[in-house]
């Protein structure tokens, strides 16, 4: 163990049920149980990136707690992480202070959504991430379920993202447990241009994208079962839905292996697809009018993008390629091929390679 | 927040514009930033597109009001 020197409070408990019983009491959880971030686990993880554990990545809104690799170190450790995990929190941890996540937002904001982590890259197999069946669920995988968690909890702790004090969601997000998914290898099964890859890294790299949830909409792509005709509209109908729909923004689909290798089949790969839902997916004036609430002054509000008098207009849903990111994960899928939408909330996702070699 | 105190520490007039429902964030965010008492104008929880127009307006121009008032007294100024 080495003696590089933690700075945290020490606090003496008898045993793990005192432990527990203090974690609740001084609000380091918000409401699982965590473990305790004895030194000697701090220290492993921090002796197995070799960093100084006083580096700053940076300031947590809205608590404006400073994130050093200590602090983010202990709450890995409470989430359940093994050492070999820290470099996928760490980089987590900066996508998320990118101004372009909008953290403070994210954070505080009345429509409460859910951060989810995204893996991709070698990473996924050199740490036993589940990309297959149940992707989105607690499967027993540790590496999926502690980083999702160890992200939550440095939003909690060292960001004070907390309902009721700072936080303001309304509903929350059923993620803000833990939420990650890993993206499927070329090797297992996907047959589309990795997610990291589209977003502008090598695909030797491993990375973490961090993308602003927030509603998660499982639907029935039907692909194999229908026309890509039709499933293109089946799409676009989930991408258009009124209650997601007052200005463009960023969305996420998650697709399963079978429904992309079917598309890969009829000849679209992911960009054809992608930029054919990105063309359709459009709604009439008349119908935006019947929303509202959403601040004129967001980037791609609706009045922004037509004439607002013009009522046979159509508003896109997406402005751009970036905005409609797209991936493979989850298990094998029956004729109604289940799949995964995800709208972003006031930020966008952000993109960042794990400058880290676990060989 | 930080945008608030960050020009009060440099000494420009300045007043964080909170919309009620968010008081206690803004509140929380200003005594983490070391700057409890950071001059903020609290403005009424309110349903813009339900209200009249003359209401809103009305009300913005209270709001104005006490904006102005409260920057002249970081300068000593009165309105």
């Amino acid at each position: 163990m080495s003696e590089v020197q933690l700075v945290s409070k020490v606090f003496e408990c008898a045993d793990i049920d005192d432990f527990t019983e203090l974690a609740y009491k001084n609000g380091w959880t918000d409401g699982l149980p965590v473990l305790p971030p004895t030194e000697k686990k701090v220290r492993a993880m921090i002796d197995y990136i070799k960093r100084d554990p006083q580096e700053v990545l940076g300031v947590v809104s809205p608590g404006e707690g400073v994130a050093t690799l200590e602090k983010v170190a202990i709450n890995a450790v409470m989430a359940g992480c093994l050492p070999e995990y820290l470099p996928v929190v760490i980089t987590a941890v900066e996508a998320m202070l990118d101004n372009t996540f909008e953290l403070m937002r994210v954070q505080c904001t009345t429509g409460g959504p859910g951060p989810l982590a995204i893996i991709s890259g070698p990473v996924v197999k050199k740490l036993n991430f589940n990309c297959g069946e149940g992707v989105f669920t607690g499967t027993g995988h540790r590496a999926n379920s502690t980083i999702g968690r160890a992200i939550r909890l440095i939003l909690w702790n060292i960001g004070l993202g907390r309902p009721g004090q700072m936080s303001h969601a309304t509903m929350g997000h059923p993620g803000r447990y833990s939420y990650l998914v890993a993206e499927r290898p070329p090797e297992e099964a996907n047959p589309w241009e990795p997610l990291h890859v589209t977003n502008g890294l090598k695909a030797e790299d491993s990375a973490v994208s961090m993308f602003p949830s927030g509603a998660h909409i499982q639907f029935n792509l039907g692909a194999g079962a229908n026309t890509v005709e039709n499933n293109l509209f089946v799409v676009k109908d989930v991408l258009t839905n009124l209650g997601q729909f007052q200005q463009a923004m960023q969305k996420l689909l998650v697709i399963n292996p079978q429904g992309a290798h079917v598309l890969q089949a009829a000849g679209y790969d992911k960009t054809r697809f992608r930029d054919e839902l990105i063309k359709q997916s459009v709604r009439a004036v008349r119908d935006i009018k019947r929303t509202g609430g959403t601040s004129t002054t967001a980037t791609w509000h609706w009045s922004k993008l037509v004439d607002v008098n013009d009522d046979d207009a159509m508003v896109p849903a997406m402005v751009d390629a970036h905005h409609l990111q797209i991936m493979v994960a989850g298990g094998w899928a029956p004729p109604v091929c289940q799949c995964v939408c995800i709208n972003a909330m006031h930020g966008e996702m952000v993109t960042k390679k794990i400058n880290w070699s676990w060989d | 927040m930080r945008d608030t105190v960050n020009m009060v520490q440099q000494g420009v007039p300045t007043v964080g514009f909170i919309h009620e429902p968010f008081e206690k964030l803004a509140r929380m965010q200003a005594k983490q930033l070391g700057m409890p008492n950071a001059p903020l104008l609290i403005y009424p929880q309110d349903l813009p597109s339900n209200d009249p127009a003359d209401f809103v307006l009305k009300k913005a121009e209270g709001l104005a009001d006490k904006v102005v008032n409260m920057l002249l007294s970081q300068t000593g100024g009165t309105a």
